[in-house]
């Protein structure tokens, strides 16, 4: 259960590792954006994850890393296709940056230091506790710029109209300023939280 | 040779799994584009009544008495670029340019696909040639900043699809 509970919050892929952040800064401008990137990515990563674990023990150790990118490359383009046959505003919506889930940092990073180590079963939680994560953040950061910049919140009108609109919020500029905020923000929850349970372990000790 | 053996296998594995999921989706990936080539004629030519004709090989849509539209693609940076081109009844002057397809860098080269860089087709005169300071001449296209490449090949793109369709219409 570890393995499921740490990418979502304490090793958050985005917030902790600060992986992946060329996706979560670009397609941030709305939320339906973010909804369709992210489950891209936890679809990805599971079924890589879930490769790669099995053929640890198989592949030559040189070529590993070429091994890995085989097999991503291979699902990013079956979720590629998908979303094309199937959502094909969203495809276009989203441009270049489905077949970029390649190149995605977490996704490789995922595979080096997870799966190749790890059995089948604890890679699919990681995966999906990491993906999971990584929806999350882009989530939040595509709602604060969507509300803040365009005044709505999955496409429909979400403040009242005297509300004023941030236009830097939905430019590149504002993806910046909202990640530092929530990088930030994660880190003083995080602080507090070690902090009281340091505080809790020591009571205990006495 | 077990390290050839391992990637031959892998690749072809790879290559069998996605060739089986393409054919799966061919149909629906072909039905979608059509329909947003037409969706893209009907934004350029609001109102009008749009007919699909072919000559000489080719395929265009008419739209009314107001003008015409062909689609047009040529290789980018990084892949194929495609785009619904809109001229006006004389075949002369552009009326409105819509990308269908761009996988150039976002922000560089995916910049070809704004309006920014696609209106500076309207109301000049063909064939366009690329600049990289602000626009003097009657035919000048400002190219987009750190994406020239992308830029030349939209121009080239029009150009030549223009001249190509020119003969074909007329005749």
């Amino acid at each position: 259960m570890k393995e499921l509970f740490k990418g979502i919050f304490e090793k958050n892929p985005i917030l902790y590792y600060l992986l992946g952040l060329c996706p979560a800064l670009a397609v941030t401008t709305n939320v339906k954006n973010a909804v369709t990137m992210g489950l891209s990515v936890i679809f990805v990563l599971f079924f890589s994850n879930v490769i790669i674990s099995i053929i640890r023990k198989t592949v030559p150790h040189q070529v590993r890393i070429a091994s890995y990118i085989v097999v991503i490359a291979t699902f990013v383009t079956i979720a590629d296709i998908f979303i094309k046959a199937n959502y094909y505003e969203m495809s276009r919506a989203l441009g270049p940056f489905i077949p970029l889930i390649v190149v995605n940092c977490i996704i490789l990073g995922r595979a080096e230091a997870f799966a190749s180590r790890h059995g089948v079963v604890s890679s699919m939680l990681d995966a999906l506790g990491m993906g999971a994560g990584f929806t999350l953040v882009l989530c939040f950061m595509a709602a604060v710029r969507e509300i803040l910049g365009s005044g709505t919140f999955f496409g429909m009108k979400a403040v009242p109209g005297f509300f004023p609109q941030f236009l830097v919020m939905i430019l590149p500029a504002g993806a910046f300023i909202t990640l530092g905020l929530i990088v930030g923000l994660h880190r003083a929850v995080d602080m507090r939280i070690k902090k009281r349970d340091s505080g809790v372990k020591r009571e205990a000790v006495r | 040779m077990r390290i050839s053996f391992f990637l031959f296998g892998l690749c072809f594995i790879s290559g069998l799994i996605l060739s089986f999921v393409w054919e799966k989706s061919a149909g629906k990936i072909t039905a979608n584009e059509k329909k947003a080539r037409i969706a893209a004629v009907e934004t350029i030519f609001p109102g009008e009544d749009i007919r699909a004709l072919s000559a000489g090989g080719e395929q265009y849509w008419k739209a009314g008495g107001t003008g015409y539209a062909f689609e047009a693609s040529i290789m980018g940076f990084q892949d194929e670029i495609a785009a619904v081109v809109g001229v006006d009844k004389n075949l002369n002057k552009i009326r409105g340019i819509i990308i269908l397809k761009c996988l150039e860098t976002p922000g560089l080269g995916g910049e070809v696909t704004k309006d920014r860089f696609l209106k500076q087709f309207r109301g000049k005169n063909p064939p366009f040639s690329v600049v990289k300071t602000p626009p003097r001449g009657k035919s000048d296209i400002q190219a987009v900043t750190g994406a020239t490449i992308s830029s030349r090949a939209v121009v080239k793109m029009i150009n030549e699809r223009l001249i190509k369709m020119r003969a074909v219409i007329k005749r």
